[in-house]
């Protein structure tokens, strides 16, 4: 009677837990089944405040495929991981809607162990960590409070002692068990959405999207080679359509030849991305596993990853000084009759111009003379001509304005150029030294190529903006308030008030280290951890060693207390308790004699055997009369012969 | 030893049809020297119950009738002027008598039911500053409406903890109502060959005996296990008192001792724990079966 007041209770949180993980995951899942999981909550709470019946299996089981049907309606089978999600969710939400006695209840906190960690599939920041971990306790707390009746808070306490408890032996384990590769790997979900586009018009867009979140992270060593400008090259954009830069198939060549590296390695670490490029300062090659990299030295993921990776980069440069003919119409090709003005003022300095250099300089005393205008929220050009428009009426615009109609202007005049988009900059921490680069460091810049020197970086929005070769665009005096105006509300756009800068980069650092150390612990970390503890053997005997050491130590202690307690018992105690468990007797609140009568009914063929044991066991435990060796012998003797009849039986 | 209880047992059951188990309780609340509290509605055979006791025990026996406006003087006695010796005489009330019916209690004044308390609890009577000890053996059978009944006055926690056992006999079956209605109302000369003649001597040997019963390590940890549950989980506004404690053990002993065993078992305490404490934990009578099914549900017994 009073157990199913806990399972009332503990359901009905857990249903509303259910609900706020749906509605955590509403960009995932879907607003379709975000709402049949609300539904269903909402039919819980009517149920168990008394307002609704309690629905029949009929009910549950039509309500089981009404949200199948939604999931698949609504997801689709392209997106298994949140189809799988969604279904282990509502199967969840439903079961808590029929489920009535504590066992029901308590195989349904069992699978939450499982059910709650799948929220690390769509988020494994520092905060998603925290509040998986919070469930997960208060899920031990409310299995528990049910199988052992207890109220809530009490159990909670309970679970905590016990976590608290296990906690070293599940760090050492993390620590020092050998990390190895999945035997077997789930599609990943799709995390993110931000990242840079693999097609660049700038024309169009009238508002560069800006968004405070983190791009990656950049531990650079000390070395003159990395010094400010950093220009993080991620895609190369090779192929021009009058409107937009794309990419060509020459992106899929993989590099042919290998490479020295010039200097010492830098490690970075990307946050989730929607396309598989990474990002290199310079041309690099990835001294990592899982990453590839093409001709232009630019690398990326094999599979597209929902978490934070780590790589490390050997920056190198790449010899192409030689350029095939092939390559060369490739770089200068220009679709015909676009921008007649640009075309005609290309022509005309290349006229006046000698070699590559002079062109540019000329271009730059255009573009400085003109007073073009650095702006995040230019005018929309929608014209055909719109390098024209740019170049001639508006002579306002960002970053990909200006790399794209010098890229246009250089082409025009059989100088083979390319445009690059990745990210200008960084935020040093100067705590734990590292550059933080966000995405509203976007940037797109210009290579062109030069014979005999390859390809060389060129950045028009220089020309127009020098501030913004060093430092991030937060850091732009000039542009700040637009650049706010431009954020939102996030705790960057108030980076102007001290505390909450500070605040803001106090949850930037320890989001840096969660990353690097929690996040990214794989076997090469795991390595170097190991080293450093048990020198330089770096094998994983030691590790192991110490593992097995921990779990026999505590094997052993549990093997103990439960041996004093079972030995502490008399001989008739235990006897009699394996015939209960025998039977499935449930004793609690049953006296020995009652418990033997219900033994009696389920075991009818050993009446007899059943009633002597009592009796022995009656005299010995309430009579205070010892019994005899001869009829301890008789009280085994009986114990073994109930078991057997009723066996064959 | 049970064959004694085993005849007052047997005797009271045709006096009283098929309640075996509250004849039971009954007697075992004799056995431990304790005063008994029947409660219920008029005409379940209370009266017959207590009067039948008495009469199987063979004890003097009174009875009064508690009316509203019943005086302490009245139970207890008072002193009259004697004119031929011109000096106050004691005239005892019905209270001297080895068994005392107490009907209706709750229909008396407080003040009256206290002077009848007081004097359950010390075993003697003061009147005009001149005490007067009380037969022995004593026993108070109070019997008591259920309260919701008009003109009653329920009796204070601190009293009712004076009464051992509250029993209340109930409907009786179908089969025990059809042959009271065969025999209709002979109670008069049933009584008279109830009567086993047990001496004093015997009934104090048999109330000397429930303490020579064994009351084993588990047994004692099990009303200790009952006791504080009634305190520590809350759901009682008035828990159990070691006088309770101490009752339990009584009543165990003797319920095992009437069941003809010389040990108690946990089964014992269960019977008893009802009845001895029900009304100590304020717990109306027709409530009583699933507080005390669901404290049993709650407690595991030890071994």
């Amino acid at each position: 009677m009073s157990a199913n007041v806990f399972v009332k209770q503990n359901t009905l949180i857990t249903s509303l837990i259910y609900c706020a993980i749906s509605l955590l995951l509403f960009q995932s899942l879907g607003y379709v089944f975000c709402v049949s999981i609300i539904l269903v909550t909402i039919f819980k709470l009517s149920t168990s405040l008394g307002a609704v019946k309690h629905p029949s299996k009929l009910v549950v089981n039509l309500l089981a495929v009404t949200v199948i049907v939604v999931v698949f309606l609504s997801l689709g089978l392209k997106n298994t991981i949140e189809m799988f999600v969604a279904m282990l969710l509502g199967a969840c939400a439903l079961k808590m809607l029929q489920v009535t006695t504590t066992k029901q209840a308590a195989s349904t906190y069992i699978l939450n162990f499982f059910t709650y960690p799948c929220f690390y599939l769509f988020s494994q920041n520092i905060l998603a960590f925290t509040f998986v971990a919070a469930l997960l306790l208060f899920n031990l707390a409310q299995l528990f409070s049910i199988s052992h009746s207890l109220p809530i808070k009490q159990a909670y306490k309970g679970s905590v002692k016990k976590f608290v408890f296990s906690l070293p032996l599940a760090i050492a384990m993390v620590l020092l068990v050998p990390k190895l590769p999945p035997f077997w790997q789930l599609p990943n979900a799709k995390s993110a959405n931000s990242g840079l586009s693999e097609d660049v018009d700038p024309f169009e867009i009238s508002e560069l999207s800006r968004s405070s979140e983190l791009a990656f992270r950049a531990l650079l060593p000390a070395a003159d080679m990395f010094q400010p400008p950093f220009y993080w090259r991620a895609i190369v954009h090779d192929r021009f359509d009058g409107k937009k830069w794309q990419k060509s198939r020459l992106q899929g060549v993989g590099l042919q030849r290998t490479y020295q590296p010039m200097g010492p390695v830098y490690s970075v670490i990307a946050e989730p991305s929607s396309t598989r490029w990474l990002y290199t300062l310079g041309d690099g090659i990835p001294a990592s596993k899982g990453m590839g990299v093409n001709n232009f030295g630019t690398i990326y993921q094999k599979k597209l990853s929902n978490k934070p990776i780590q790589y490390e980069v050997s920056p190198v440069d790449i010899d192409d000084a030689r350029l095939t003919r092939w390559e060369y119409a490739m770089n200068t090709q220009l679709p015909e009759g676009y921008n007649p003005r640009a075309v005609a003022l290309a022509l005309e300095w290349d006229q006046q111009t000698s070699n590559t250099q002079e062109f540019i300089t000329k271009m730059k005393s255009f573009f400085v003379t003109s007073e073009f205008n650095y702006s995040l929220t230019p005018p929309a050009i929608l014209e055909k001509h719109n390098v024209d428009e740019f170049l001639f009426s508006t002579q306002t615009g960002f970053c990909g304005h200006f790399a794209s109609s010098a890229a246009f202007l250089m082409r025009t005049a059989g100088i083979p150029t390319r445009l690059v988009s990745g990210y200008l900059g960084g935020e040093f921490n100067q705590q734990s030294k590292y550059y933080a680069v966000y995405q509203y460091d976007a940037h797109a810049w210009v290579e062109y190529y030069v014979p005999q020197l390859g390809w060389l970086r060129l950045d028009p929005t220089s020309w127009v903006a020098p501030d913004r070769m060093f430092g991030s665009l937060s850091d732009l005096a000039q542009l700040q308030q637009e650049f706010q105006d431009n954020l939102g509300i996030s705790l960057a756009s108030f980076s102007n008030i001290q505390a909450i800068n500070w605040l803001r980069l106090q949850l930037e650092q320890l989001d840096f280290h969660w990353t690097q150390w929690v996040l990214n612990f794989d076997d090469k970390k795991q390595s170097s951890l190991l080293k450093a503890l048990f020198g330089n053997k770096s094998n994983y005997l030691p590790a192991l060693s110490v593992v097995l050491l921990l779990v026999t130590a505590f094997g052993a202690w549990f093997a103990y207390l439960n041996f004093r307690n079972w030995n502490k018992q008399p001989k008739e105690i235990r006897l009699y308790n394996r015939l209960l468990d025998f039977g499935k007797v449930q004793s609690v609140g049953l006296t020995p004699k009652q418990s033997f009568e219900l033994l009696k009914q389920k075991l009818p063929d050993v009446q007899e055997e059943l009633a002597e044991f009592y009796d022995l066991f009656e005299s010995a435990r309430y009579q205070n009369v010892a019994l005899s060796p001869a009829q301890y012998k008789r009280l085994y003797y009986l114990n073994r012969q109930i078991i057997k009849k009723a066996k064959i039986k | 030893m049970n064959q004694v209880s085993q005849n007052i047992i047997s005797k009271l059951s045709k006096l009283i049809l098929g309640k075996d188990e509250q004849l039971k309780l009954a007697l075992c609340c004799l056995l431990s020297k304790g005063h008994l509290l029947i409660e219920d509605l008029p005409g379940m055979g209370k009266t017959t119950l207590s009067h039948g006791l008495a009469n199987v025990l063979g004890l003097s026996y009174q009875r009064v009738q508690f009316t509203s406006d019943l005086l302490p003087a009245d139970i207890t006695g008072s002193s009259i002027f004697n004119t031929q010796t011109h000096s106050f005489d004691f005239h005892s009330g019905p209270i001297f008598s080895q068994v005392l019916l107490a009907d209706e209690i709750n229909r008396a004044s407080p003040k009256t039911q206290s002077a009848l308390l007081e004097a359950m609890e010390e075993g003697q009577v003061t009147v005009d500053g001149t005490t007067h000890a009380l037969p022995q053996p004593f026993f108070v059978i109070a019997t008591q409406n259920p309260l919701h009944q008009s003109g009653t006055h329920p009796l204070p926690e601190s009293q009712l903890d004076r009464f051992f056992i509250r029993i209340s006999l109930g409907y009786p079956d179908t089969e025990a109502e059809k042959s009271l209605i065969v025999s209709g109302n002979d109670r008069a000369i049933k009584s008279e060959d109830l009567s086993l003649a047990l001496t004093t001597e015997e009934l104090s040997k048999l109330q000397n005996q429930v303490m020579t019963v064994e009351l084993s390590e588990p047994v004692i940890q099990y009303i200790i296990d009952l006791v504080s549950f009634t305190r520590d989980s809350g759901e009682f506004a008035d828990p159990l008192s070691p006088r309770a404690s101490i009752a339990l053990g009584l009543a165990s002993r003797a319920y095992a001792l009437i069941s003809g065993r010389e040990y108690v078992l946990p089964d014992d305490v269960q019977a008893v724990f009802g009845p001895v404490a029900g009304h100590r934990l304020n717990v109306p009578c027709n409530e009583q079966l699933p507080v005390v099914e669901s404290i049993f549900n709650r407690v595991p017994v030890p071994m």
